[in-house]
């Protein structure tokens, strides 16, 4: 009995491990790995910014409601998620396709089940997947103090500066791996993220707070 | 009696971005194919010409042809080959190693 059990479930991950080497050999024939890691950065910093804008557009406001900032951010996250993924599978999809179609034309054959085919398709949706997860990763998480404020877990005061701090974590975080990418001085790239978010909230603080 | 296919130089035509490496891999997997040279004789924008040199006891050239498509290469056209005259039952016992 027990034999059969490991033989099924090594099965299963032999399987999977197959499944995963072939996506990895599409997205690398493919050249999605650059194209969608650039568009979890974007997307991500789109995200954490959004989020902050409306957290520190609720303080403008003197009117910090957990209940607000949790909707208008799960909102405004769902919203960039679908808007990013379906804008990216289209454009991504086109642009694929006209490459493909360049190709056969100088090939003189169809491409279509071919292995450029199969990478193609499988390169665009996982660049639309990435786009439209990646706000909602970072946006999600300087949310959560919130969503903690709303079980009556801690208190509106310390879920605001939890969630400043963590969103500026997030986007430090996001600058860490952009110099981890670029083989330069992560704490320099950290600090920019960071010199950024921090420059929405007083661009914010001087145009809205008058 | 039968006969089998033991060398065949292709002339094809494939994307860049298929590598040489995975389909010579793929084509060295095919039924009775021992040996697979490949040579990139011609670059282009998009394309490379290359010319696979395909050697084993019994080639299965549907097989091989199957695979060629799948990677998405056009076959230009069969410059050389080398068929023998085999017995069935070394045609069987090829096939089936």
């Amino acid at each position: 009995m027990y034999r059969r059990w490991r033989s099924l479930v090594g099965s299963i991950v032999k399987g999977f491990k197959n499944h995963i080497g072939t996506f990895r050999r599409y997205i690398k024939l493919a050249g999605a790995g650059e194209i969608a890691r650039r568009k979890f950065f974007n997307n991500a910093f789109d995200g954490a910014l959004t989020i902050l804008g409306v957290i520190v557009g609720a303080l403008l406001a003197r009117d910090v409601d957990p209940k607000v900032i949790v909707s208008a951010g799960v909102g405004a996250s769902l919203a960039m998620g679908i808007s990013g993924a379906l804008g990216a599978y289209m454009a991504e999809r086109a642009e694929r396709r006209r490459s493909l179609k360049e190709l056969e034309n100088q090939m003189f054959r169809n491409l279509d089940g071919t292995i450029l085919d199969k990478a193609s398709k499988i390169a665009t949706l996982w660049i639309a997947i990435v786009d439209g997860i990646s706000p909602a990763l970072a946006a999600a998480i300087p949310l959560m103090p919130f969503a903690m404020v709303l079980a009556h877990i801690i208190t509106v005061e310390s879920g605001l500066i939890a969630s400043l701090t963590l969103n500026l974590c997030t986007l430090f975080t996001l600058g860490v791996l952009l110099g981890r990418v670029s083989h330069e001085n992560v704490w320099v790239h950290g600090l920019l993220m960071v010199g950024a978010g921090i420059l929405t909230a007083l661009l914010l603080l001087a145009f809205v707070g008058v | 009696m039968s006969v089998s296919i033991r060398r065949m130089l292709v002339d094809a035509l494939k994307p860049r971005e298929t590598s040489i490496m995975d389909l010579s891999r793929a084509l060295c997997s095919v039924n009775g194919v021992e040996e697979v040279d490949a040579i990139v004789s011609e670059v282009d924008v998009k394309t490379e010409t290359i010319k696979i040199t395909i050697k084993g006891p019994n080639i299965n050239y549907s097989d091989l042809t199957k695979v060629m498509d799948e990677y998405g290469v056009a076959v230009k056209g069969v410059d050389e080959v080398r068929i023998v005259k085999t017995k069935l039952s070394m045609r069987l016992s090829s096939t089936e190693t």
